[in-house]
């Protein structure tokens, strides 16, 4: 079962590629993209987990960063 | 994956979204594909590890990432002449203020930049911000360098 790893505003912390097994700069990349194609921004806050899916608020899943690698 | 030799990497990204946003009608103005359209509530296919997802509002986006220039202005400048085909024709903007008007959209093009350390993170040359606050859009700002915190994301309107 996937661990959340991060559930903040803004930019997730280094630490987040690392338990992808990602760069820093491919992680930001995928997750840049997926917020803007969901409509959300960069303040909005999302939930990261540890099999790379991304959700938003609401607990709809919005992209996995491993697709956008 | 990318290298660390790779850096910087850098896209920008053109998104019109709103609940009542009908895609079609922005493709049928640009004249490039959407990497991503669909309306609010229509399901779509967002990759093999995402699955098939329901659309949270309309989305009409693109995107430069298969741009190889590492110089953010090339990536911008290819957004304006999508909203410009020459200098001073503004017969896309024109059409798109008529959709956004109509269907309450709105329209926000967003700066990716990643750098190496020490990296200077670039500007949004003043004649691209003009154009595209004249549509208008939003401009966000995106930068990180490696080995530092991420930079507060800035949005210009």
């Amino acid at each position: 079962m996937a661990q959340r790893l991060w559930s903040r505003r803004g930019n997730p912390p280094r630490w987040v590629a690392a338990r992808l097994g990602i760069s820093e700069w491919d992680f930001s990349n995928a997750l840049h993209k997926i917020k803007e194609a969901a409509g959300l921004g960069g303040a909005d806050r999302v939930i990261i987990w540890s099999d790379g899916a991304v959700t938003e608020d609401r607990g709809d899943v919005i992209g996995n960063v491993y697709d956008e690698l | 994956m990318m290298s660390f030799d790779e850096l910087p990497i850098t896209y920008a990204t053109l998104r019109f979204a709103g609940d009542r946003l009908d895609p079609d009608r922005i493709s049928a103005i640009l004249p490039v594909p959407p990497k991503r359209a669909h309306r609010k509530g229509e399901k779509f296919h967002a990759g093999p590890r995402a699955g098939n997802l329901t659309g949270r509002t309309g989305i009409w986006y693109f995107d430069t990432r298969d741009m190889s220039s590492r110089d953010l202005a090339d990536h911008l400048r290819r957004i304006v002449e999508l909203l410009y085909p020459e200098p001073g024709n503004a017969d896309r903007v024109n059409q798109l203020r008529d959709v956004m008007g109509q269907e309450h959209v709105r329209a926000r093009v967003s700066c990716f930049w990643y750098g190496k350390p020490g990296g200077q993170p670039p500007a949004v040359p003043e004649d691209v911000r003009a154009a595209l606050t004249s549509l208008p859009a939003e401009i966000e700002t995106d930068f990180h360098t490696a080995g530092s915190p991420a930079r507060p994301r800035q949005v210009d309107l």
